[in-house]
């Protein structure tokens, strides 16, 4: 019966239902118009495909933000929530918000069960991935695909 | 060691294959709790015990290099490794051991062919022809060559059961085809290929095939002879073998004709700064201190395969994935990618709004391991309009449990998706 609750709960962490909601009904799914900022992120391994459009405005606020793609219930919920996140924000506030939390995602497990990540509940809702580390790429793709658009590189991938 | 199967050396009774389970370490643990069911052969297949035991026996007691010494140790590396090829030799039915080159693998022995065969007779008036289902390692050799030659890759057609059609590949081949290079076996989807009538259409033409026969070894007896194809590639880690060991087959006129591939020792009887004479098949092909625990084990794989009965090995697997095709048919939602009508030892499919990722971490969670995504056949993929899919492939020491598992498995990602 151990067995059981604990199997489960780390499957629940990973698929919680905030994931579950954004990878059905992704947020800012699709093309942005006036000639978008664009890059791609591939994960060769599994042939995850992301495609990324970036308006950014002259006060250097990130103004338009979506994407395309395809990929496992985490990258795009992932990519959904970044999309929600980043809006909004300056460019240098973006950019240092999706290194941090590529950096976190990459960082062993907190001691502390439900630590905050991040300054967001549901950012914090990929923390999941932490139990899974084949799983993490999917989380951190699209984020790292958006640093790629705000440096001008137009392809990027997982793998280096 | 024999297989543990039958007291007797001799070869298994059907029902007894659930014995020889036991053979195999790597499948006899937990993963994440659960008892593993292990449906990844088709990536690779895990060793028994006997193949283990032969590496190790080899490592501790036989080891030095092969031909060179007089010594006791290189004598016996030697006969270690010249008593495999000659076991394979045998396992696969080809005329001689001239025919059986040691290579790294599968990859390699179509990058020897590419190199050494193709690439000498190309010219952008020339051709070569692959099909829609071939896996990556028979696809970008032949691309890399023609992109240096200026020559065609042309590509035969599939349907929409996920098969080679055939009449189509046949009607492409003419006098500027060079070779002919086709799978036996899809290693995404499991259908198996004509290759009767495709090679004798090709040999009409006086045009030679490769074989990709990765995935059909340890499925299914090859007569090499009487396939009559004119090379045949596979690996050791897909037939109970070690990884890092494999095999190109070729007809011997043919490679008498064909220039060594790589240079170094042991592929060559005299070496002057006027010019080196090359060292005769099978050597000419076999530059550098070769794989010998590879071959060790590799032949130990083949004689326990041989041990199993390949004709018994065949009906085992097709019971089974015949029970994994009936049972997936009766889950809503899933939807089954490939329906060749002669398959082998794998099913790929999908289930609706489940990306394959996810399915292989939640079946994973409970000890079941599959293979997800594109399957190194991205083309195949791309024809179904599919970023991935799930795979499940079997092998000889998988039982009827193993599929009511996987089944079952399935039920846990519908819930959490649902």
């Amino acid at each position: 019966m151990k067995r059981d609750n604990s199997e489960n709960k780390s499957l629940k962490e990973l698929y919680r239902q905030l994931i579950i909601h954004h990878a059905k009904n992704p947020l800012n799914f699709g093309k942005l118009s006036n000639n978008p900022i664009r890059a791609e992120g591939i994960n060769p391994l599994c042939g995850d495909k992301i495609r990324i459009y970036l308006n950014i405005n002259e006060a250097d606020t990130i103004e338009g933000l979506t994407f395309e793609g395809t990929g496992c219930a985490i990258s795009i919920a992932s990519a959904s929530l970044m999309t929600t996140t980043l809006r909004n924000m300056k460019k240098y506030q973006a950019n240092q918000y999706a290194l941090n939390l590529i950096s976190n995602l990459n960082e062993p497990k907190s001691q502390e069960a439900g630590q905050l990540m991040m300054d967001s509940q549901e950012i914090n809702a990929l923390e999941g991935v932490k139990d899974f580390p084949s799983r993490i790429k999917c989380a951190t793709l699209s984020w790292q695909t958006f640093i790629s658009a705000l440096n001008n590189k137009k392809i990027t991938t997982t793998e280096k | 060691m024999n297989p543990s199967f039958s007291e007797k050396n001799e070869t298994a009774d059907i029902g007894e294959f659930g014995l020889l389970r036991k053979d195999f370490p790597t499948i006899n643990q937990e993963i994440n709790e659960h008892p593993l069911v292990y449906l990844d052969s088709a990536a690779s297949s895990q060793m028994p015990q006997q193949v283990i035991d032969e590496i190790s026996r080899y490592q501790s007691q036989d080891h030095s290099n092969v031909h060179r010494g007089i010594h006791t140790l290189s004598h016996r590396a030697t006969e270690v490794y010249e008593t495999s090829r000659q076991n394979i030799c045998e396992f696969i039915n080809a005329k001689n051991t001239n025919e059986i080159i040691f290579t790294s693998g599968t990859t390699d022995s179509i990058n020897l062919v590419a190199h050494s065969y193709c690439k000498p007779k190309l010219d952008p008036s020339k051709k070569i022809l692959i099909s829609h289902l071939e896996h990556h390692s028979n696809i970008v050799p032949w691309q890399l060559i023609c992109e240096q030659t200026g020559a065609s890759l042309i590509v035969a057609p599939i349907d929409n059961n996920g098969q080679i059609i055939t009449e189509q590949l046949i009607g492409m081949i003419d006098s500027n085809v060079v070779l002919v290079a086709i799978s036996h076996i899809s290693n995404a989807l499991g259908s198996v290929t004509s290759l009767n009538k495709i090679i004798d259409a090709a040999h009409q033409h006086e045009v030679p095939v490769l074989v990709d026969g990765a995935q059909a070894v340890s499925h299914m007896k090859i007569d090499i002879q009487a396939l009559n194809a004119d090379f045949y590639a596979f690996s050791g880690h897909k037939m109970l073998g070690p990884t890092g060991i494999g095999i190109l087959y070729g007809k011997e006129h043919l490679l008498e004709d064909m220039p060594p591939y790589q240079g170094g020792g042991d592929m060559i009887l005299e070496v002057k700064f006027t010019g080196t004479v090359y060292n005769d098949l099978p050597y000419k092909f076999e530059a550098g201190t070769p794989n010998i625990s590879g071959a060790a084990g590799l032949g130990a794989a083949i004689d326990y395969l041989n041990q199993a009965g390949m004709h018994n090995i065949e009906v085992h697997e097709n019971i089974l994935l015949n029970k994994m095709i009936t049972d997936l048919q009766t889950i809503d939602g899933v939807e089954l990618i490939g329906r060749a009508e002669n398959q082998v030892a794998v099913q790929s499919f999908t289930i609706k709004d489940i990306h394959s990722h996810d399915i292989g971490t939640i079946l994973d969670h409970q000890g079941i391991a599959i293979r997800t995504g594109h399957h190194c056949a991205m083309p195949v993929m791309e024809f179904f309009g599919l970023p991935g899919t799930a795979r499940a492939s079997l092998s000889i020491y998988n039982n009827e449990e193993d599929v009511d598992r996987f089944i079952k498995g399935l039920d846990k990602v519908i819930e959490i998706f649902a």
